[in-house]
């Protein structure tokens, strides 16, 4: 089921939060977290029925281990061997549905042997639960974790909110909001912070990531087939794209945070105006948060972080970046992208390492070259992220670095003459091959992206709003008086009435989340 | 018919509870009603009248003013062009007669006199007005996922009383929800009636000012009412330029219709709206537009022959003439056939029903109610004449007058308006909670 779907909408989240709110009035909290929990593996089933028994059998078998893992930790035993077991078969299961046929088809490949590449379907959400149950594993281990009851637990890793494109949680920020005073009570300020970020969250994939698509599909597709593509072309795709996966995966964590606020459940922020960064290391900060805390504490620090010299940091940090772009899919495209994204920070390092000491004026640009420089270089990652293979991506970055001229758009072919006139000396040539998506549609693009970027750029982020809308309610809960609410700006009330009535009527049938193939 | 006194006995908490019921079942102007003419806000209200007659409460409180002769004037004229004219009295003139008559009763002096019997706060006012804002809400964008999945209406699902219930696409391949009445403007009416209304009771309750936005905005904003967005913004505006007392309240009504300009403009949606909603329609209306649609078509009939009516028989045909001329095809010397049951418009509808001077009355009822409630300056008042200057708005493109809105905001009015009959209650209490002590 997607957030973005009438069924959701208009079924599923009403039926749930009503039933919520009466089990929480009338009886305990146990049947309250059984019914989340139920509601949860429902929401699963209804997207991926195939796959419930893999997310049931994995919330098992690392309640188990995390069981074996603390009683023999409490016997002062080694746990080691258990910690490897339980960790070795999440990423054993793990491999086994989304590196397969990777590593089948790259083995072939180096040894020229002939083994059948197989077919298996991507459990949805399999890399975000299988990471939250190793992170709930190694902390059991390091003595960091309390034991959960098997409720709370399967609550805990199948809670619908986050379940199949994160963010990514932690049991310990997160399981023992399943008790506190403010669970499922629908309190104002949940209420209002929750219902303002999942409407936001509903604008950014319905009205501006969907939009989007097309463009990006049009540039990334014609390059997957071969199809030479202009400078024009490739920086309107990548832009597209940026824009587009941004929106997208913003929107579905606004979403994510918006629906467990109104459960009274705090996710941990995702996103933070990433595209606002000034340099690669602030990018990381700002860019799917919850997926770089985690390998920054469960990869990169274990491996040695930054305690064993700059060359091993260094080390680390690519390897973690590779490993981070791994993740996201089974496919070079990703590494390579992983790759580009550590030789970055790399470079981010090295030049923040060179630059202490030395003094600031003789070397500073204003701000906004900063982030225009992070912005583009992100951009260009994002043509491996998104291409189809390789040499696409290539493809695409060669038209976009004037591999294959200048060529602008056939549709501004008709102001050829004045461009000459204005710009003379310059044999100005015009092709285009998306005449339906992207040279064709000029105007839409730019108003879209212009929209879009200006959004990104500028605009409060949902959490900026969200911490508006609740300010005095949060205010008046200090003083015990959380009732005592100042109403929004009309403008912010009316401005989000009307983006919510907009999304509903372009809200489309199928319109998955780019995060969820992930 | 008397209930034993000690098994029925008069309660204002079960009253108000009541009234309450009766405006939150106001969105079910059609669905559900157990019968073609009797909607569920009349079966709620009619029943509470039966009650209080029995209690022999409802003739103590039932009162009339000087102004309330223009409305019977109206009505009279509208029954004696029928009686008068030459002709067969048809079954449509009793059932208009009728409808007319209950409709008025019943929501205008009976529910006004129902508030001060039930001793209604302004208050509980709003809250059953959010109810059914939000009943009317949840049911607009319910029925619009599921006619625009699945292709099924709420008619198609629970019963509805309307025998006509138009299917209507909106922005090349959207189609219209309407709500839980037979059209969608219908239901654009009740959240012009009800959202102002409501603020009655947001005003003391933000913290459900957005949560509630977020649905009455779209469950509004997705019937695609042209006359609704027209009539809110015309009253707003109306009320803005009335209330005007310094420059920048000007300024600011023009940065409105500057930026409604810029919109309807420059937007791709604008253009759109403008082709398929607002503007399709006035052009049709002028006779200016290629193609016409059905809706707007037989609108533009029915509004020339309506003039043609009234320039033959400026003394009024009588209230339902029209529509039984179309359902029997009774041929009436002297008046014009027009090929739909009404006018489209109530005060075409009273122009052709009951003459110059029944439109003059009605006008200045409508006038004097409307005047009565600008001369305050309390944000009740305000809040009422807003709405109430929406839906009279809206009625110059909507005949049916049986609807509970328009005469539930002229009750309205004058509840909140008239401290001389508060204080000639019987049972004086605090009936009007929402208004400052001094109108009290």
């Amino acid at each position: 089921m997607l957030f973005n779907s009438w069924i959701f909408v208009l079924a599923f989240l009403p039926a749930t939060l009503a039933v919520a709110s009466a089990l929480r009035r009338h009886l305990s909290l146990g049947p309250l977290v059984v019914w989340l929990a139920l509601a949860s593996l429902a929401f699963y089933a209804l997207w991926s029925p195939r796959h419930v028994p893999l997310l049931l059998g994995s919330i098992l078998f690392n309640f188990w281990v995390g069981r074996a893992i603390a009683s023999r930790r409490r016997a002062a035993e080694p746990v080691r061997g258990w910690l490897a077991f339980g960790v070795a078969i999440d990423l054993a299961v793990l491999a086994a549905f989304k590196y397969a046929a990777f590593i089948v088809e790259n083995a072939n490949a180096v040894t020229g042997a002939t083994l059948p590449v197989p077919v298996v379907e991507l459990p949805v959400g399999v890399s975000f639960y299988t990471f939250t149950q190793i992170a709930f594993l190694v902390d059991v281990s390091r003595g960091e974790a309390s034991e959960y009851g098997l409720q709370r637990f399967t609550l805990f890793v199948s809670y619908f909110p986050h379940l199949v494109a994160g963010p990514v949680i932690h049991h310990r920020r997160v399981i023992p909001q399943f008790a506190a005073p403010r669970f499922c009570r629908f309190e104002a300020p949940d209420v209002l912070a929750g219902s303002c970020l999942f409407a936001i969250g509903l604008a950014k994939k319905v009205l501006l990531a969907d939009p989007l698509a097309p463009f990006a599909d049009a540039v990334f597709n014609g390059a997957s087939a071969g199809i030479p593509l202009t400078l024009w072309e490739s920086w309107g795709g990548m832009l597209a794209y940026s824009l587009q996966l941004y929106f997208d995966f913003s929107g579905y964590s606004d979403m994510a945070l918006g629906l467990s606020r109104l459960l009274g459940v705090d996710l941990p922020v995702n996103f933070n105006s990433p595209y606002r960064a000034g340099s690669i290391i602030e990018f990381w900060r700002r860019w799917h948060i919850t997926l770089s805390r985690f390998l920054r504490d469960y990869l990169y620090i274990p491996l040695g972080g930054n305690r064993r010299g700059p060359i091993r940091r260094y080390l680390n940090l690519m390897a973690t970046m590779l490993l981070g772009g791994l993740w996201h899919g089974a496919a070079w495209t990703y590494v390579v992208w992983g790759g580009f994204h550590g030789m970055l920070l790399l470079v981010n390092h090295a030049w923040r390492a060179w630059r202490t000491g030395r003094p600031a004026s003789r070397i500073s640009l204003p701000t906004f070259l900063w982030t225009l420089l992070t912005f583009v270089a992100v951009t260009v990652g994002w043509a491996f992220f998104r291409a189809g293979s390789l040499t696409a991506a290539l493809d695409v970055l060669q038209s976009a670095f004037g591999g294959r001229g200048l060529a602008l758009p056939q549709s501004l072919a008709p102001a050829r003459d004045w461009l000459v006139t204005v710009v003379p000396g310059i044999d100005w040539t015009f092709s285009g091959m998306f005449s339906n998506a992207l040279t064709e549609n000029v105007w839409l693009w730019t108003t879209l992206t212009g929209c879009a970027l200006a959004i990104a750029l500028a605009a409060p982020n949902s959490m900026a709003i969200a911490d508006y809308v609740t300010a005095d309610a949060r205010a008046g809960e200090s003083t015990g008086r959380p009732r005592s609410v100042r109403l929004p700006r009309w403008s912010v009330v009316a401005g989000l009435g009307v983006i919510c009535a907009l999304s509903l009527a372009r809200l489309q049938a199928n319109s998955p989340f780019i995060y969820y193939q992930f | 018919m008397n209930f034993p006194a000690a098994a029925v006995q008069h309660s204002p908490v079960l009253a108000s509870r009541a009234f309450m019921a009766f405006v939150a079942t106001i969105p079910f102007l059609h669905a559900l009603a157990p019968g073609p003419w009797l909607p569920l806000p009349m079966l709620v209200a009619g029943l509470a009248l039966l009650v209080y007659l029995a209690l022999g409460q409802a003739q103590r409180y039932v009162y009339f003013e000087t102004t309330d002769l223009l409305l019977a004037v109206t009505l009279a004229l509208g029954v004696a062009a029928f009686v008068l004219r030459p002709g067969a009295v048809g079954q449509k003139n009793i059932n208009h007669t009728a409808a007319l008559i209950v409709s008025v009763g019943l929501f205008y002096f009976w529910v006004r006199a129902w508030l001060r019997v039930a001793r209604v706060s302004l208050e509980q006012v709003g809250a059953a007005a959010l109810v059914g804002l939000l009943v009317a809400s949840l049911a607009v964008i319910t029925e619009f996922g599921l006619i625009n999945t699945t292709g099924l209406y709420f008619s198609d699902l629970i019963p509805y009383s309307a025998d006509e219930l138009p299917q209507i696409d909106v922005l090349t391949d959207l189609k219209r929800p309407r709500g839980l009445a037979a059209e969608p403007g219908f239901t654009a009416m009740v959240f012009e009636a009800l959202a102002p209304l409501s603020w009655l009771y947001l005003r003391r309750h933000r913290y459900l000012v957005l949560p509630a936005a977020l649905l009455v905005l779209p469950g509004f904003l997705l019937l695609f009412s042209a006359g609704a967005i027209l009539s809110v913004v015309l009253a707003f505006l109306l009320i803005l330029v009335f209330r005007a007392r310094s420059g920048t309240v000007w300024a600011f009504a023009g940065v409105i219709i500057a930026a409604i300009a810029a919109f309807a403009i420059f937007s791709d949606l604008a253009g759109l709206l403008f082709e398929q909603v607002v503007g399709r329609k006035l052009l049709d209306l002028i006779g200016a537009a290629d193609a016409t649609l059905a809706e707007t078509a037989s609108r533009y009939d029915a509004y020339t022959t309506a003039a043609t009516i009234f320039a033959q028989q400026p003394f009024g045909i009588g209230w339902g003439t029209v529509s039984e001329m179309f359902a029997s095809g009774a041929i009436i010397p002297g008046v014009p056939q027009l090929n739909s049951r009404g006018v489209m418009s109530l005060y075409l509808e009273v122009l052709v029903s009951a003459g110059l001077a029944g439109l003059l009355c009605f006008a200045a009822f409508l006038l004097l109610k409307l005047k009565a409630l600008a001369r305050r300056s309390d944000p009740q008042a305000t809040l009422v004449l807003l709405a109430a200057l929406t839906v009279m708005i809206h009625h110059a493109a909507v005949l049916e007058f049986w609807f509970p809105m328009l005469w539930l905001l002229l009750a309205l009015g004058d509840y909140i308006g008239d401290s001389s009959h508060a204080r000639a209650m019987p049972a004086p209490g605090p009936i009007v909670g929402g208004l400052p002590a001094a109108q009290s």
